[in-house]
């Protein structure tokens, strides 16, 4: 039994192939998945993320090397604007352009990796320090030019001014040197101040050469105002001239030796910003390349891990269900109360506990089954009893109705004939009272037989309960020994076969049977012309048979089950209580035997057949 | 008076000998002494009434008294007989038997017995039940009577 109470306890559960193990190592493998994808993302990101910084490095160098392009620009602007106006805090700011741009050299220098590079960046260097010195020396010109033009000028023009004033006071009005001389200084002032601004030297030197041609005339004059013009206008001559050399070495300082050094820079910056840009393109190109292998890769990646997944997902998942498909249909299939075979118990999970319990429950059906069939013959052997308790009961009404009924009909006699006596003797018929006596002796007699019958039938199967072996030869030998007075009132041919066979029973109940029936039979045939009686008896494979055989009037069939009943007299002329083949009756059925009619009633004679069980279903073996 | 005044005539069915001798001296104790016949059982009955053999000669009787438990042909049976033949049915019967159950009871009316009386034991009530007897059913219901005053 303890074998049968601990199925589950016999096969330890494997801890690894449980359904938990299962679906935890399918959520790990997930959560691996997941991780991977991530790393592998990462990992991507941060290549792109180390290139880019690489581009925006190069980014801005390129955006240094065009700040310096700008830079050198404006310095240009600064200087042709320094060489119109002479300021010197334009210059001054040109320096520190210049300085600032020096120093943003330093810086891409050291940002520079490639040689090349940054001998571009020393070229720079160097064509910005040759730019610079020309600067300082223009600066240096222009400050001369400016002391030439305010201060010598102003000064040789007064004394001009002074010589010509002396010149034509001396000379009168209408000379005509002075008036040349007036107007050839004029012009030549208005020329030097034009060149000054547009650097147009013809008109200049066309007047520097009329005033030589004037001067030369007025060398001719002897006249002293005409040798101080003339000196005055030497020393304005020398000064145009000087104020020229000036403006021209300033101007081609700028104009040539600057622009070309500005040019050489932005030339060379330009030369570096292609190099940077150059060297820029195959880090775009790797960042697009990198970019789109991570993409790639992520997608592959992921795609392979979503069908990976699906698989793993879909076999833990089939591996889990299938078994428990299974099991859920048995469970079902048992709640049915069908019989079934239970799938999985050799399973070492989950599953394998489910079957084994499933297994355990089945048997519970089965007992229950069981329990319930055991229930209903129960039931149904209680509604047997139930049934036979009312057929006794009904059956005790019925005797009790028929008992009080035939017990007061001898009472209703005596009483009667008493009465009648009673009559009788009032009216002096003394010998008619008397007549009546044997009529109430009967009634009593008869009302005394009606009760001893009654106490025998009721004893019947209730005081003889033992049962035992029966010699039939010698029972029914004893039956016509106690019958003699009767056959010697009613006599007949009686003939008793012998070796009957023998039987189990009540000595005295089935002597009893026997009795009753040679009784009946012996009275019935008191009208037939030489009655015949025969008892006989045999075996066969159904039990033991006997029968009473005679040849008076016989009984109708429609009688054959009414004559068993209590007080069923067929011929109320014929003596007898009508209790005898009711005795009969329960005699047969305490033996679990029958008794029945064979007759057609029509004088034919009666058969009463016995049926006895055969030996071995109510009875021991006889004796040896 | 009394020459002018029919005689009740009444069927005694009964199958105790000692019974019908009871009854038929009671009967004949009462004033109107009738004149009675006795069936043994319930097929003589109904071969005296019908006036078949052994009774080609009977006569109509004016009552009938009928014991329910009879041999061949019982009490009730016998009844039917009788009501439903449309000769007989004129003729009242009285149930006369020791059984004083209720179901019998209801049975002899529902076969439309006139009446159903027990069998007394003190033979004092038996003398006034058949006194009874005559005095009813003798003036009320006798058809012999009622043809000859008619």
């Amino acid at each position: 039994m303890s074998d049968d109470q601990q199925p589950t306890h016999r096969r330890p559960m494997s801890y690894l192939r449980s359904i938990r193990a299962r679906i935890m190592l399918g959520f790990l493998t997930l959560i691996a998945g997941i991780c991977l994808m991530s790393a592998v993302s990462y990992s991507g990101f941060g290549t792109v993320t180390k290139e880019f910084e690489t581009f925006r490095q190069l980014n801005q160098r390129a955006t240094s090397v065009l700040e310096l392009d700008r830079r050198v620009s404006e310095v240009q602007r600064y200087v042709s604007i320094f060489s119109y106006t002479g300021h010197d805090s334009v210059a001054d700011r040109t320096f520190a352009v210049v300085g600032s741009i020096e120093e943003q050299l330093v810086a891409i220098r050291s940002l520079l990796k490639n040689p090349q590079d940054v001998e571009r960046v020393n070229r720079l260097d160097g064509h910005l320090k040759t730019y610079r010195d020309t600067f300082s020396q223009a600066y240096e010109q222009r400050k001369i030019r400016k002391v030439l033009e305010e201060q010598d000028y102003p000064r040789v023009r007064r004394q001009v001014e002074e010589a010509l004033q002396n010149y034509r006071n001396a000379s009168g009005r209408r000379d005509r040197l002075g008036e040349r001389a007036y107007v050839e200084i004029s012009e030549l002032e208005e020329n030097l101040f034009s060149y000054m601004l547009q650097l147009d030297a013809y008109p200049l030197e066309q007047s520097l050469e009329k005033l030589k041609v004037l001067q030369r005339d007025l060398a001719e004059s002897s006249r002293p105002q005409a040798t101080f013009l003339y000196q005055a206008l030497g020393g304005m001559h020398r000064l145009a001239i000087r104020i020229m050399q000036a403006t021209r070495s300033f101007l081609y300082l700028t104009g040539v030796v600057m622009a070309g050094e500005a040019l050489e820079f932005s030339h060379v910056s330009t030369s570096l910003r292609e190099s940077i840009l150059a060297e820029m393109n195959p880090v775009i190109a790797l960042i697009q390349t990198n970019t789109r292998q991570t993409q790639t890769f992520n997608l592959v990646f992921s795609l392979m891990c979503i069908l990976f997944g699906l698989v793993f997902s879909m076999a833990v998942g089939l591996s889990i269900a299938r078994p428990i498909q299974a099991v859920a249909g048995t469970l079902l299939k048992l709640s049915r109360g069908e019989k079934t075979e239970i799938p999985g118990v050799e399973r070492s999970d989950e599953i394998g506990m489910m079957a084994q319990a499933a297994g355990v429950f089945a048997k519970r059906n089965e007992e229950t089954e069981q329990l319930l069939k055991r229930a209903q013959t129960l039931t149904r052997e209680l509604d047997l009893s139930k049934k036979e308790l009312e057929r006794s009961n009904t059956e005790m009404e019925q005797f009790v109705y028929t008992v009080s009924h035939d017990l007061k009909s001898p009472v209703v006699t005596s009483m009667g004939f008493i009465g009648m006596m009673k009559v009788f003797a009032e009216q002096g018929k003394l010998e008619d009272a008397l007549n009546k006596l044997p009529t109430l002796e009967k009634a009593n007699q008869r009302m005394s037989e009606l009760i001893n019958d009654l106490l025998d039938l009721s004893r019947v199967g209730r005081a003889d309960t033992e049962h035992e072996f029966l010699n039939m030869d010698e029972i029914l030998e004893n039956v016509q020994l106690h019958a003699t007075g009767l056959l010697e009132k009613y006599p007949a041919d009686l003939t008793i076969s012998k070796n009957l066979p023998n039987i189990r029973g009540n000595e005295t109940r089935v002597a009893q049977v026997f009795d009753n029936l040679m009784s009946n039979a012996l009275k019935y045939t008191s009208l037939t012309p030489s009655p015949t009686i025969k008892i006989g008896g045999f075996q066969d494979e159904n039990g033991t048979r006997f029968f009473v055989k005679d040849n008076g009037p016989g009984i109708p069939k429609r009688h054959h089950d009414r004559v068993f009943g209590l007080f069923q007299r067929l011929d109320v002329s014929i003596e007898g209580t009508g209790i005898g083949l009711a005795i009969v009756k329960k005699v047969m059925k305490t033996h679990n035997g029958s008794v029945w009619i064979e007759s057609e009633g029509d004088g034919g004679g009666c058969t009463f057949w016995l049926q006895f069980p055969p030996y071995g279903d109510k009875a021991d073996a006889p004796p040896a | 008076m009394k020459e002018t005044k029919p005689k009740l005539k009444i069927l005694i069915v009964e199958d105790d000998d000692q019974h019908a001798e009871l009854i038929q001296f009671t009967l004949c104790e009462t004033s109107q002494k009738p004149q009675v016949w006795r069936a043994r059982d319930g097929e003589e009955a109904l071969s005296f009434l019908q006036k078949r053999e052994p009774f080609p000669d009977a006569e109509r009787p004016g009552l009938i008294l009928l014991d329910l438990k009879l041999p061949k042909m019982d009490g009730l049976e016998v009844l039917h007989h009788i009501k439903s033949s449309p000769e007989l049915k004129t003729i009242p019967v009285v149930m006369l038997t020791t059984s004083a159950s209720r179901k019998d009871k209801i049975k002899a009316y529902e076969s439309h017995v006139n009446s159903y009386l027990v069998k007394p034991m003190d033979f004092s009530d038996f003398m006034r039940l058949a006194q009874d007897l005559c005095n009813y059913w003798g003036s009320l219901n006798n058809p012999l009577a009622l043809e000859k005053s008619g």
